[in-house]
């Protein structure tokens, strides 16, 4: 069994137990991918994160009947999908048509206010359910460093701002405050830094996988086997099994490096996935292996671990944890910090292609992307525009897409 | 000029016909959430940017390096701010000041920021400014608004050499408040939505002498209209209203929320605690007040119409609910769907079909 393979079993097993804690009765909480994730591990209150549920539904192929059916209620067809097909599938009633049967009444709420669907979108789930909602300010950033991944480690405070650090620590107080009452446990804060320490272990590990793979002679594991090793471990960070995992898959690339594998032997091209996963057609990632010797080297999610989460505590993990979270999705999103960053990776990566996924109706995700394109096209990547949703598969075709990297990979043949 | 046609003149022409004879700094405002009287009381003339004029009828200036980094499903005001930036209509301007939590302001402001630190745009031109005042509440909150003022304080301090005067800003809030009762007795105004937004390019106390200068209009008849929805700045919903009766509650963000939002209690902390806690905006926190603000604005009204632009992520979350709640009070909504920048004949023409088809 592959490492991935552990992860993907481990996440079965685990979800087994999360489901069954929920139906019989426990506290959860419902919440969004870029909130203080740590504050609900640490307490042990079960949490399910919006994005992750999202993509669940959407992998299971049930995204295009909740979204004809939000539409017919009156929704508008432009609204952002991937943080909300959690809340329509809930909307619609029948949990029979999701995982697990859908999910019960959350105890809480939290999203952070990175983008304007949030509040709302989470306003209507406490509407719902009647869960209280912590909505996290997302102040913007006047003056942001391109250079932002080289200072978040240990100056972060410089990055990101004294005043917003502050705000945002605060709220994450207020947060501890509302799992403790909902827990009855108190918030160790000794055990606290503990835990952050290990969170930050395991990002660094993370980071010694990525320089494996940007400075191997070919890729020893693609994207889609990248993902389960990286992503589960990730929404188990600081846990033992996390730990253990990412040590294992960091000796499993090693080993394959030693061993001189290559997931593509035919390796020609090498290409970066821009954008979350195309949760509904994975096997899309290996699509071009065969026919030109092109395979995906990158996705955001394992470089990310380490430029995106190690954050040195400096004697105040809530603090640290403040500044982990507090531009965490605008530094994948928002110029000057995405381009800058796709453009270093890009050149670790030695890579020849970028596929960028421009999600129309996801404004968050999708503006910035032409800022990111001319940034790699300026360093040397060719660049092409996937125009399509994460988890809204009704507008894509598999067939038009193919044939369009057919077309500019073959472009690059003949050029070559 | 007459009083009527400086006010529309005002309204048509927008931040290009905005000077000030005093020699005072412009200071460009994109987006809802500063109050005018900050800038005035700052030695500043405040000027409305989001808005492009009504010269610009189809696009305005289309300046390639724009083109080349604006995504075609950008904000239109955002996207026309850019390409107006670009061509040097700000040039004249000290500062443009950003309210981050205006719909396109945020991107607005990192578009332009990046452009200029690209090269894609030069240096010169007005400095750009990043106003993060959180629509929330709480003493965090509260907090960081302060260090928010703090900031603009200083780059107003550096444009005009002067901080932010208590006793200037006593007497430019005196104004706003001789604004709003202008305001308030137009109400019925067929020309309403111009006369009150035409004050976003003009100085409150001159707005409010041009108001009080014309005669008062006839008492509102017909059908008592809610709008809601996203940004318009023009007047397109209140001209299909005033085919079914006069606008009772204008809910949208040009609509009747300014200037009332930013004329709040005396004193600089009071006012941006006001401007901060006010219920009627999308990025309100707790989210909870935008609904009942939402729905106190429309009780009495016969008739809801509700419009999005094509780059909604917030209001539209809200209509389903807001279609449950009409349902309940027995009142007619009507989802007029996406409606374009700039509205055409054609565009009018089904929505008049939508309204006739719900109250027939």
């Amino acid at each position: 069994m592959t490492r991935a393979a552990e992860a993907a079993a481990y996440q079965k097993d685990w979800l087994k137990g999360l489901r069954q804690q929920i139906t019989s009765g426990a506290s959860f909480a419902f919440v969004n991918a870029d909130t203080p994730h740590e504050i609900f591990h640490f307490m042990d209150m079960p949490m399910v994160t919006n994005q992750w549920w999202s993509a669940v539904i959407a992998a299971k192929q049930q995204a295009p009947y909740f979204f004809d059916w939000m539409e017919d209620e009156g929704f508008h067809g432009h609204l952002p999908k991937y943080s909300s097909l959690p809340l329509v599938a809930q909307l619609e009633g029948d949990p029979s048509r999701q995982p697990w049967g859908g999910l019960p009444a959350p105890a809480l709420l939290c999203a952070r206010q990175s983008s304007d669907e949030h509040g709302r979108i989470f306003r209507r789930w406490s509407e719902l359910t009647g869960a209280p909602l912590h909505l996290l300010s997302a102040p913007g950033v006047a003056d942001p460093a391109p250079n932002w991944w080289e200072m978040a480690r240990e100056n972060w405070e410089e990055l990101y701002g004294t005043d917003r650090l502050d705000l945002l620590q605060a709220e994450i107080e207020e947060l501890i405050t509302a799992v403790e009452d909902l827990t009855g446990r108190s918030f160790d804060r000794e055990g606290f830094a503990v835990y952050m320490d290990k969170i930050d272990r395991m990002e660094k590990m993370l980071g010694e996988v990525s320089d494996l793979i940007a400075s191997a002679p070919k890729v020893p594991m693609g994207i889609a086997e990248q993902m389960p090793n990286v992503m589960i471990p990730q929404w188990h960070r600081g846990s033992d099994w996390a730990l253990s995992h990412v040590k294992g898959f960091r000796d499993e690339v090693a080993e394959r490096i030693e061993a001189g594998h290559a997931e593509c032997p035919n390796e020609k091209i090498r290409m970066m996935w821009i954008g979350a996963g195309l949760w509904f057609d994975t096997s899309f990632y290996r699509a071009f292996e065969e026919t030109h010797g092109a395979t995906f080297a990158w996705s955001m999610y394992l470089p990310f671990a380490s430029d995106g989460y190690i954050r040195a505590d400096h004697g105040d993990p809530v603090r640290a944890l403040a500044a982990r979270v507090s531009a965490m999705n605008e530094q994948l999103h928002q110029p000057p910090w995405v381009n800058e960053w796709l453009v270093a990776q890009a050149r670790k990566y030695r890579i020849d292609v970028a596929l960028m996924l421009i999600p129309e109706h996801d404004r968050f995700s999708g503006y910035g992307s032409l800022f990111a394109k001319r940034a790699l096209e300026q360093a040397g990547v060719k660049v092409i525009e996937i125009w399509s949703d994460m988890v809204d598969p009704r507008a894509w075709d598999r067939e038009a897409a193919v044939a369009q990297v057919t077309a500019a990979l073959d472009e690059m043949e003949v050029t070559a | 000029m007459r009083a009527l046609e400086e006010l529309l003149q005002a309204f048509e022409r927008r931040a290009d016909g905005r000077n000030d004879a005093s020699g005072a700094p412009l200071v460009g405002i994109f987006g809802d959430g500063l109050p005018e009287a900050l800038i005035h009381a700052a030695g500043a003339t405040p000027v409305e940017v989001k808005a492009p004029p009504l010269a610009d009828a189809t696009t305005g200036p289309q300046r390639p390096e724009v083109t080349e980094i604006a995504e075609p499903f950008l904000d239109d005001f955002a996207a026309r701010f850019l390409h107006r930036l670009a061509d040097g209509a700000f040039d004249h301007m000290a500062m443009v000041v950003f309210a981050r939590d205006d719909v396109a302001a945020l991107t607005a402001y990192q578009y332009a920021t990046e452009m200029r630190r690209l090269g894609m745009l030069p240096a010169t031109g007005p400095r750009l400014h990043l106003w993060s005042l959180l629509h929330s509440e709480g003493a965090a909150a509260e907090r960081f608004n302060r260090t928010e003022l703090d900031r603009l304080e200083s780059a107003l301090q550096q444009v005009t050499g002067q901080g932010i005067d208590t006793d200037a800003l006593a007497r430019a809030q005196q104004q706003e408040a001789r604004r709003l009762a202008a305001l308030a007795r137009l109400a019925s105004h067929p020309q309403a939505f111009a006369l009150r937004n035409a004050g976003r390019w003009l100085e409150a106390g001159h707005h409010a002498n041009l108001l009080d200068s014309l005669p008062a209009p006839e008492p509102a008849t017909g059908r008592r209209i809610g709008l809601v929805g996203t940004a318009c700045d023009l007047p397109v919903l209140h001209q299909l209203a005033q085919e079914l009766g006069h606008v009772a509650a204008d809910l949208t963000p040009y609509g009747d929320i300014w200037p009332g939002n930013h004329a709040g209690p005396e004193g600089v902390g009071a006012l941006i605690d006001s401007v901060a806690t006010h219920p009627l905006h999308l990025r309100a926190n707790p989210a909870s007040k935008f609904d009942t603000a939402l729905a106190d604005g429309l009780e009495g009204c016969d008739l809801v119409l509700a419009a999005v632009d094509r780059n909604d992520d917030g209001f539209g979350w809200d209509l389903p609910a807001l279609s449950a709640l009409c349902k309940a009070r027995g009142t007619p909504l009507v989802m007029l769907g996406f409606r374009p920048f700039r509205p055409d004949a054609a565009w009018l023409e089904a929505a008049r079909n939508k309204i006739a088809e719900v109250l027939s």
